[in-house]
């Protein structure tokens, strides 16, 4: 049963590439849009990670971004520096993220509610300004000429692997050893699992696989400079998972994927609208939020099955209101 | 279940909007107009150069339809945001490029955006013509495709660093600049090298933030230190309230400043606190060349408003981008590129030719502010 | 020595213009636990209404200062009532989100062509600045006046917290908003006189900076919001005077980091000492200690 369920998986992201290289080749996908698909892409893996610390674990984490300059620097520097593989550049700016985030979030996660956000946000602006103050990477200047190595491929298969990691981890019982933190701390400690240690886990997984998303925009952008990983950038990585749905995956990748959107599709739909593109985005997050407060999945996750019944619940619809107000 | 409804109907104009307007472009047709993209901040942080830059190509497109366009068809400007970010820059192009099929881009106005932009170009074949950006970086990052026709931080930090040694006789400086931001960073830093290496020295060496308002922490420290003369190389918007705090401390030592003092903003701003002070910058509205004052009354007379460094700049640009198409005899990209090549061009902003690394080969205009104007001193080349 | 004493006042110039602000954060805080994103760019608006009364009608000072609150006031409500109250009950980060979009709607919205614009605009002198020099020190009067007038809404803000009856209401609804409402509070009242006076506050603070600082523009709020909220924060949720003071408190820091540490580190070493005492101090400097029941 378990592996007919993984192969069944296997094939259909397989099958999923397939129909984008077919696109691709057929022209329909052109640069611009695999472009986009890049950045969401990339978005997607940022929301999976931010999710695991903010969804799961509970922690409002306000400088996610400062982890994922700290895994751009880091895969740049040994991209250029010691010219490795882009593999091997991705592995070190995850460890080096990873090993940070447990120096860091040591102190910090015993911290509560605002508190911790806080010095979250701090931290995000202490990375900045180291990183504009270490000349040898460029300072405000920016980091040049780090190779083009990411291509729409390989963003693919992170997305793919990334998706899988995240979600057997939740479902692990680590996973929900983690939400059970977030509902209630002192009662986990009663079950005999030490809180803290759960926190930092789920804080340093969190912080390798946005490091991960940051040396892929790296080697993608080729240009990295610190003040892209400002604060607005930590927030707008949570505007994300909220919108999606707080803990939910699936919902992640949704929220991430439309907000990515929103701006370009925005962009095509006329040219007199740039202006105010960021007003009409701004008005969009509210309007959502207000209809949708636990984001457009709620804690749910989106599955096959879930597609189904809500097909199944749309068509009753129209057939009838009363018959469904029965099966309630 | 009314709920449900709404949950499928949000989603299911979601998802038509984004495809209709992604995958809805229509079939190549033999283009009427030479359309050339302009990739600049309309938004973001920096949405004052957005603006200077509409207004600047906007101004140079008009006139050179007016005289028949190029190649005989009209030129036909997309304006395309970039929101002042690298990332967005990279894609606003690549759109330009795939969906508005333009032959040439000119932009972004800021370092963070421009860099970003080049690799896009040239991977593509289309030639960028960078305005005002001064970063060094920019042509050999962005590869041959890419032509920046501002002088470079080095050069204009020799340039200046010289004017204020040889000519005003200075030899203790300060300097105060931002170090958040690419701009003042280099031309700070560019300064103090060339400075010191002519035999002054620099007595104070103190940085802010982005998004400071109160700077008299540094000028108590400048003060103290005494010095001659205090570069604050940074965007007009900080520097009007700088040197505003700083005449208002008391300090009395002579301002200078580079490219991004040209706005006239800054003297509305900061008032009499900027009179007497010396910068280095494209043009001046003052310089008695026959071409600058048609310019500038015309800009003027247009939208009430007096020419700034970053709209001359797109203006230039566009006249540059649109004599190499000219001269290329066709839209091409190539052809375009081998064009920029041997431009030998008299703008706003001096003769524009183009070195080994595509950076123009320019005068630098050194201006005085006197009476609320930028009074035009002497032309420098480096 | 005058060096330093000269470096002490750039701290509390700075310092009462967190204060300012960082009460209004404090006060919604703590009644409704939202960290209001908006409330920089309701500062931001509120110098920009400023910059209008001062050019187009050219009011007096008081005039100009009076309007300007109520006219915020009236803006912080009706962000309250347009995209927080729908949001009461739900999750706080969602609450979050939606102020983080406020302000995005803000600050774009009138950076449009008609309204203020892309640009910077000078803002107009209302009171002329005179600096008086005691001892060889220098300070100007608006340094003066932004500090009084962060003491004097201090002081009456914490009597109108403690002598009056809707002060009361306000403290028990932030202690408890469901037993609030049980003894007869009218808490959507109660919470838009919160924002109400929050944002009033913000309003003086954007006439008092556009008169230290005459540069105003749409993204003016956010660096200062950002400062604010976290001097809210440390002084601990909800209490005025503790905003107040780690507001200055704050510009205290940057001023002594930048004068005698490195002005090049200064934002990251004023973070550092924030999260130094937040670490050993949780609850806030000034905060109390709960006792978290299962």
């Amino acid at each position: 049963m378990k592996i007919k369920k993984k192969l069944i998986i296997l094939i259909s992201v397989l099958i999923a590439y397939g129909l984008l290289q077919g696109l691709i080749a057929l022209g329909i996908v052109d640069n611009y849009f695999r472009r986009i698909l890049v950045s969401i892409g990339i978005n997607i893996i940022i929301a999976l990670s931010l999710n695991l610390i903010v969804g799961i674990t509970g922690q409002l984490s306000m400088g996610h971004a400062a982890f994922m300059s700290i895994g751009a620097y880091a895969s740049a520097v040994s991209s250029v520096a010691l010219h490795t593989p882009l593999v091997v550049s991705l592995l070190i700016g995850c460890i080096v993220s990873g090993i940070i985030a447990a120096i860091v979030g040591y102190p910090i996660l015993r911290l509560k509610g605002g508190y911790f956000s806080m010095c979250t946000l701090g931290f995000g602006e202490i990375v900045k300004v180291a990183f504009q103050n270490i000349d040898s990477l460029g300072g405000a200047r920016g980091y040049t000429g780090i190779p083009a190595s990411v291509n729409l491929t390989f963003v693919f298969f992170s997305v793919v692997i990334v998706f899988l990691i995240v979600t057997n981890l939740v479902n692990s019982s680590f996973g929900r050893t983690l939400r059970s933190v977030k509902d209630n701390e002192i009662a986990t400690e009663a079950m005999g699992n030490k809180a803290q240690n759960y926190k930092m886990l789920g804080f340093i997984t969190g912080s390798i696989i946005v490091a991960f998303a940051g040396g892929l925009y790296a080697h993608y952008i080729t240009y990295i400079e610190p003040a892209m990983f400002n604060y607005s950038k930590s927030t707008e990585f949570l505007t994300f998972i909220v919108l999606g749905g707080i803990g939910s995956n699936t919902g992640s990748i949704i929220g991430s994927t439309i907000l990515t959107l929103i701006p370009e599709v925005l962009r095509n739909i006329s040219s007199e609208l740039n202006e105010l593109r960021m007003f009409i985005y701004g008005v969009i997050i509210i309007i959502m939020m207000i209809f949708r407060p636990q984001g457009l999945l709620g804690t749910n996750e989106l599955t096959i099955a879930g597609i189904k019944r809500f097909i199944i619940k749309v068509k009753s619809r129209f057939a009838g209101k009363n018959k469904i107000q029965k099966e309630v | 279940m009314k709920k449900l409804f709404k949950k499928a109907l949000a989603v299911l104009g979601v998802a038509t909007l984004a495809l209709g307007s992604l995958a809805g472009c229509g079939a190549a047709k033999e283009a009427e107009t030479i359309k050339i993209g302009l990739c600049i901040p309309i938004t973001g942080n920096m949405p004052d150069s957005g603006k200077l830059a509409t207004w600047g190509s906007q101004m140079a497109a008009d006139e050179i339809n007016a005289k028949g366009g190029v190649l005989g068809k009209k030129v036909e400007l997309v304006f395309e945001d970039d929101n002042n970010k690298g990332d967005k820059a990279a894609t606003a192009v690549q759109k330009l490029i795939d969906k508005d099929k333009v032959v040439a881009i000119v932009g972004s106005a800021h370092t963070v955006a421009a860099l970003p932009m080049g690799p896009v170009c040239t991977q593509n074949k289309i030639p960028l013509i960078s305005p005002n950006p001064t970063n060094v970086k920019i042509t050999s990052v962005g590869g041959e495709y890419v032509f920046q026709i501002q002088f470079t931080d080095p050069v204009q930090a020799a340039v200046l660093a010289d004017y204020t040694y040889d000519d005003l006789k200075y030899t203790k400086a300060a300097v105060l600049y931002n170090i958040s931001n690419d701009y003042p960073k280099a031309l700070a830093e560019a300064f103090v090298a060339s400075f010191e290496s002519k035999g002054g020295t620099i007595i104070a060496n103190e940085t802010y933030n982005e998004g400071d308002t109160d700077f008299k922490v540094q000028l108590t420290k400048i003060k103290e230190a005494d010095p001659e003369v205090i570069l604050f190389p940074d965007l007009y918007a900080n520097v009007s309230l700088i040197v505003k705090q700083a005449r208002e401390m008391g300090i009395t030592a002579q301002f200078i400043g580079g490219d991004g003092w040209a706005n006239h903003k800054l003297i509305d701003i900061a008032g009499d606190a900027t009179e007497g002070a010396i910068l280095t910058t494209s043009m001046s509205v003052e310089d008695p060349d026959e071409k600058v004052q048609k310019f500038v009354s015309d800009y003027k007379a247009l939208y009430q408003d007096e020419p700034a460094n970053t709209s001359t700049m797109f203006y230039d640009a566009m006249y540059v981008i649109c004599d190499a198409i000219e001269r290329a005899g066709t839209t091409d990209g190539a052809a375009i590129k081998e064009a920029l090549k041997t431009t030998d061009l008299d703008c706003i902003t001096g003769n524009i030719t183009f070195d080994e690394e595509r950076h123009a080969n320019k005068e630098i205009v050194i201006a005085q502010i006197e009476n609320g104007s930028y009074k035009f001193i002497t032309k420098k080349k480096h | 020595m005058k060096i330093f004493i000269h470096q002490i006042i750039n701290g509390f110039a700075l310092g009462s213009v967190y204060a300012l602000l960082a009460i209004g954060y404090s006060m919604v805080y703590g009644i409704i636990n939202l960290v209001n994103f908006a409330h920089g760019s309701v500062y931001m608006v509120s110098a920009f209404i400023g910059l209008f009364l001062a050019t187009r009608l050219s009011l007096p000072f008081t005039m100009i200062l009076i309007i300007v609150m109520l006219a915020s006031a009236f803006i912080g409500m009706s962000i309250e009532k347009i995209a927080y109250k729908p949001l009461r009950n739900s999750p706080k980060v969602a609450l979050f989100i939606t102020a983080i979009g406020m302000s995005m709607v803000l600050e774009n919205g009138l950076r449009v062509n008609f309204l203020a614009g892309p640009n910077p605009w000078p803002f107009p002198t209302i009171i002329e600045t005179v600096n008086y020099e005691i001892g060889g020190v220098s300070i100007s009067n608006l340094q003066i006046l932004t500090f009084a007038v962060v003491v004097v809404c201090t002081l009456l803000l914490q009597l109108f917290l403690f002598k009056t009856k809707t002060g009361c209401a306000m403290r028990v609804v932030s202690y408890d908003k469901d037993a609030a409402a049980l003894m007869g509070i009218n808490v959507n009242k109660v919470i838009s006189i919160t924002f109400a006076i929050g944002s009033g506050l913000a309003g003086a603070a954007g006439i008092l900076v556009g008169m230290m600082y005459p540069k105003i523009d749409t993204l003016m709020g956010v660096m200062p919001g950002l400062k604010a909220f976290i001097a809210a924060i440390m002084g601990g949720i909800g209490n005025v005077p503790a905003a107040m003071f780690s507001g200055i408190f704050i510009g205290f820091t940057e001023a002594m980091t930048k004068a005698y540490v490195s002005s090049r580190m200064s934002d990251a070493i004023s973070f550092i000492i924030l999260i130094i005492i937040l670490i050993f101090k949780p609850e806030g400097l000034f905060g109390k200690k709960k006792i978290e029941k299962v």
